[in-house]
């Protein structure tokens, strides 16, 4: 950058150097592949807790759940483990994602304002807690007009609520809102794809019309899965574009 | 009438819109970058401008005197470390010197139409 004279540089070589030095600056602190790991490895190991056990569901000790396990829905056997472990995993998930931007804006020298997405990702978390109980309300005890009126979002969210998936929906928010901070394009493909894929897991519930037997003991943890690879291997790719620029 | 061969119809020379303060080649750098996250480095910006620490701190004095932007000092581990944040003066700012080069670039290309060469928002930001 040899001129200092102000008029010298012409508005093209400015606007060109602003972009290089735009395009820099982002690549230095954009650290979204640990997220998506973290999300991916979490959803991963929820999986024993989706699978159902051999005996016929009329055997198994059927309980409620405090309020606190609403995140583990209401279909599975193992509802309120699974309630605990998505309550833990998803504010222990987006604190330790604060922490590693900290820690990564220190090391780079540019930081990302990530204060947005815990708040999306704890509020997220709370509003999951919250929405069965009013999702039900809702669907049972409101007038019929209403009832009827708002059923095409309510009755798919509860499904969705009850086959334990929220917590997939609260992960979908909370990387959006990442994707518009770090402005990346490839993030924003990442979370589309997740969100379809979720969306078709539970589109697929609610438009078959399933009898008893026709799901078995790991169908639950099957839909659960199945969005869990495309942030893997989203995070994957990430970190490996991040040490390919890194070493540079 | 108004006609794309006639720039003096369509509004004040968009030099006009261009502040020094802002302008000068150097301290635009040192907005881009800071307007990019939520505070950036003096450390990055020496190396990402490749700027001696002085030259950098008198840039860094003018943007500060101007409040466009905020200087906070601290420590990580023993080590000082100083951070520069954009204010919203500052952000205010770059936008519209981005806006004159823009404009500018535009009656430019307005008045020499053989010219071919591709403006830098057709480049792809990430």
């Amino acid at each position: 950058m040899p001129s200092e004279s102000p008029r010298e540089d012409s508005a093209q070589e400015l606007l060109a150097s602003m972009t290089t030095l735009r395009r820099q600056a982002r690549a230095a602190r954009q650290a979204y592949w640990l997220p998506l790991l973290l999300f991916g490895v979490l959803i991963a190991a929820a999986a024993p807790l989706y699978v159902e056990s051999v005996e016929p569901p009329p055997l198994r000790a059927g309980s409620d759940g405090p309020a606190l396990t609403g995140l583990g829905g209401g279909f599975l056997e193992k509802s309120a483990a699974l309630g605990w472990y998505w309550l833990v995993a998803l504010v222990g998930g987006y604190l330790a994602g604060l922490a590693w931007y900290r820690w990564h804006g220190r090391r780079a020298g540019v930081q990302t304002p990530t204060r947005a997405y815990v708040v999306a990702g704890i509020a997220g978390t709370l509003v999951g807690l919250a929405l069965p109980i009013v999702l039900e309300f809702l669907l049972l005890n409101t007038s019929a007009p209403l009832s009827s009126g708002t059923s095409w979002l309510t009755g798919p969210l509860l499904g969705l609520a009850n086959r334990g998936m929220l917590p997939h929906l609260v992960i979908a928010v909370g990387l959006a809102v990442l994707a518009h901070l770090e402005r990346s394009r490839s993030l924003w493909v990442v979370v589309g794809l997740y969100t379809v894929v979720l969306v078709a897991v539970n589109a697929w519930f609610q438009i078959s019309d399933l009898q008893s037997g026709d799901l078995t003991r790991f169908s639950f943890m099957l839909a659960a899965m199945l969005p869990a690879p495309i942030l893997l291997i989203g995070g994957g790719l990430a970190l490996a574009a991040a040490k390919k620029q890194h070493n540079r | 009438m108004s006609t794309v061969d006639d720039p003096r119809a369509s509004g004040p020379f968009p030099t006009n819109g261009l502040d020094d303060t802002v302008h000068q080649r150097h301290r635009l750098g040192i907005l881009t970058i800071a307007a990019e996250g939520e505070r950036v480095e003096v450390a990055y910006l020496r190396e990402a401008l490749e700027l001696t620490a002085g030259n950098l701190s008198r840039h860094l004095t003018v943007l500060e005197e101007a409040r466009l932007i905020e200087v906070e000092k601290g420590y990580h581990g023993r080590r000082p470390r100083t951070w520069i944040r954009i204010t919203r003066e500052g952000r205010q700012a770059l936008h519209s010197e981005i806006a004159a080069l823009q404009e500018l670039l535009r009656r430019h290309q307005q008045t020499a139409p053989t010219s071919t060469s591709a403006g830098p928002d057709d480049r792809p930001l990430t």
